[in-house]
């Protein structure tokens, strides 16, 4: 598989404090990778490391397969975008004013693709107002603007639904997957919104004091968090002989409980198991979804 | 670099401190050349051109001090330093065009102050005495001596990352300059004999040697001697100083902002 970021027992020291320790993550090309951590887990440290913004204390990191150790590096973040926490604007110049000054940085000849780009990002028209009167969202969005200035192939984005109303976290959302579909720019977001992470994201990524507890496909953890019906019955084997019966999937938790995993008609189940003389005391759809998977992961008593 | 440099001479233009530099600077040696013409009508007192051709060397460091901090130090409180680095331009590539920006925009201060003064300072005291060749020298020392407090503020600013700590250090910074260079002109100015014999706060010696070097070697001490006297007392060693400085601000500045940990 090509990777377009790939770290390697990569280490971050503040003095005595370890804010990143033996961190191995792999970013397919393609994927929207979801990063998920508490605060103070490591998640911005590490971008910020990737971005060039400080050094590692040791391992490694590779950007297109360039090494970190490598003078190539610097080339390679050519094609990369990124809004590490808060979007990088200039406060007394107007969105247009900071779009033609990002141009300028990556030696863009024309600026005729600034009113498409902004429109893009949702802030059309905002004219001579000056980016220190704009919302949180609107900064946000223009910082993403100038993140995609250079059609970046790798887009990093820190938090990006900071700040934005729930209607901007939508459009958010369905910028980011179109970015992805329409212009296959891989995209690596920390996020603690989990809910949200979970429209989006194609590879997930989970850190908790500093070091990636797992890494998994978007598939592998629907599987491992597979919806199910939770009944519990008088008599548990009445229920085997029922499902046996339908061919359905199911696993027997214990004398009276068992988990359901295909989908059944609740009336036709009732109605069997009620001429074997089984009573169904209570039963529930259960879906274990990013946060319960999440919190089972860093051991479910960690509080923010 | 020079995308760096075309955005930050872009950002420039635009910068209002950038323009109240144009404006005060000049406005400043104005003001004295009309003070002076004033005096000179009405007291008949005798003044030349002479005594302002350089009076912007003085008053430089205040300018670019606190530009540095302010314009430099924007980059860190907006965040936009981040941008430069993480599209892939290096550190020595951003460190050298804010020292270029600061530079040219100190230059530009001077060079408007200085024909400020001689479009004002001719018509009311005539044509410069000194040759223009000895003019044009001193001005080339001035120049290295631009450079120099560039090198200086430009270290400061990009290597504190607090736009407000660093417009604080800046400006104490230039101060401190100032009033060392000050006392140090007022020491070596001393006059060797008082009226009751031999004055001995006069500087003889090795003491007077690091008075003179050190005025040499202080930016502030050579814009001194430029507006005091006209002209640099040691014109090869304080040009000497001049580039060490720079060079050495510089290339300290490069090798600590390659390390810096950025937010």
């Amino acid at each position: 598989m090509e990777y377009v970021l790939k770290t390697t027992a990569l280490q971050k020291k503040y003095g005595s404090f370890t804010a990143l320790s033996d961190v191995n993550m792999h970013i397919p090309r393609g994927a929207i990778y979801g990063f998920v951590g508490k605060n103070g887990a490591g998640k911005t440290t590490l971008i910020r490391l990737i971005c060039g913004l400080q050094f590692p204390t040791s391992g490694e990191y590779s950007l297109f397969g360039i090494p970190n150790t490598s003078k190539e590096i610097v080339r390679s973040r050519k094609r990369m975008g990124a809004v590490v926490e808060t979007p990088s604007i200039y406060s007394d110049m107007t969105a247009e004013d900071n779009m033609k000054e990002q141009y300028r940085i990556l030696g863009l000849p024309s600026f005729e693709t600034i009113p498409g780009l902004l429109e893009l990002v949702g802030l059309p028209g905002t004219g001579k107002k000056k980016v220190k009167n704009f919302s949180l969202g609107m900064r946000q969005r223009l910082g993403i603007a100038a993140a995609l200035a250079g059609n970046p192939d790798f887009l990093v984005l820190d938090e990006p639904a900071n700040g934005l109303d729930p209607q901007g976290i939508v459009e958010m959302r369905e910028l980011i997957l179109k970015l992805n579909r329409e212009k296959g720019i891989t995209v690596l977001i920390s996020s603690h919104i989990l809910d949200e992470l979970s429209r989006l994201a194609t590879h997930y990524g989970f850190i908790d004091q500093g070091t990636i507890l797992r890494e998994i496909s978007a598939e592998d953890l629907e599987a491992a968090c597979r919806k199910c019906l939770c009944i519990t019955v008088s008599n548990v084997q009445a229920l085997c002989m029922a499902l046996d019966e339908k061919g359905l999937e199911y696993r027997v938790l214990s004398d009276n409980q068992a988990e359901i995993y295909d989908t059944i008609g609740i009336t036709d189940l009732v109605e069997t198991l009620s001429a074997k003389g089984c009573i169904i005391s209570s039963l529930h759809e259960r879906e274990e979804g990013l946060e319960n998977y999440y919190m089972n992961l860093i051991g479910g008593n960690h509080h923010e | 670099m020079n995308r760096l440099m075309s955005a930050g001479f872009t950002r420039l233009w635009k910068n209002k401190f950038f323009w109240l530099g144009m404006i005060l600077l000049p406005g400043f040696l104005a003001f004295a050349l009309f003070s002076n013409y004033h005096d000179m009508k009405q007291y008949n007192f005798s003044f030349t051109i002479n005594g302002f051709l350089y009076g912007c060397f003085l008053l430089i460091g205040m300018f670019t001090s606190i530009f540095a901090a302010l314009f430099l130090g924007t980059e860190y409180s907006d965040g936009t330093i981040r941008n430069k680095l993480v599209i892939g331009h290096s550190r020595t590539a951003v460190y050298l065009s804010s020292l270029a920006v600061c530079f040219v925009s100190s230059l530009l201060v001077c060079l408007t102050t200085i024909i400020i003064t001689y479009a004002l300072g001719i018509p009311l005291f005539g044509t410069p005495e000194t040759p223009v060749l000895t003019i044009v020298q001193e001005y080339a020392y001035g120049v290295l001596m631009i450079a120099a407090l560039s090198g200086i503020f430009t270290l400061l600013a990009m290597m504190i990352t607090s736009k407000s700590v660093s417009a604080i250090v800046c400006t104490v910074g230039i101060f401190a300059l100032l009033f060392i260079s000050m006392y140090i002109l007022k020491r070596l100015l001393a006059p060797e004999m008082i009226e009751y014999g031999y004055n001995p706060r006069y500087l003889t010696g090795t003491a007077r040697k690091v008075y003179e070097f050190l005025q040499d070697f202080l930016p502030t001490g050579q814009g001194m001697q430029l507006a005091q006297f006209g002209h640099l007392q040691h014109p090869l060693q304080a040009c000497l100083c001049s580039l060490f400085v720079t060079a050495g601000t510089t290339m300290g500045g490069i090798l600590a902002f390659q390390k810096k940990n950025l937010k």
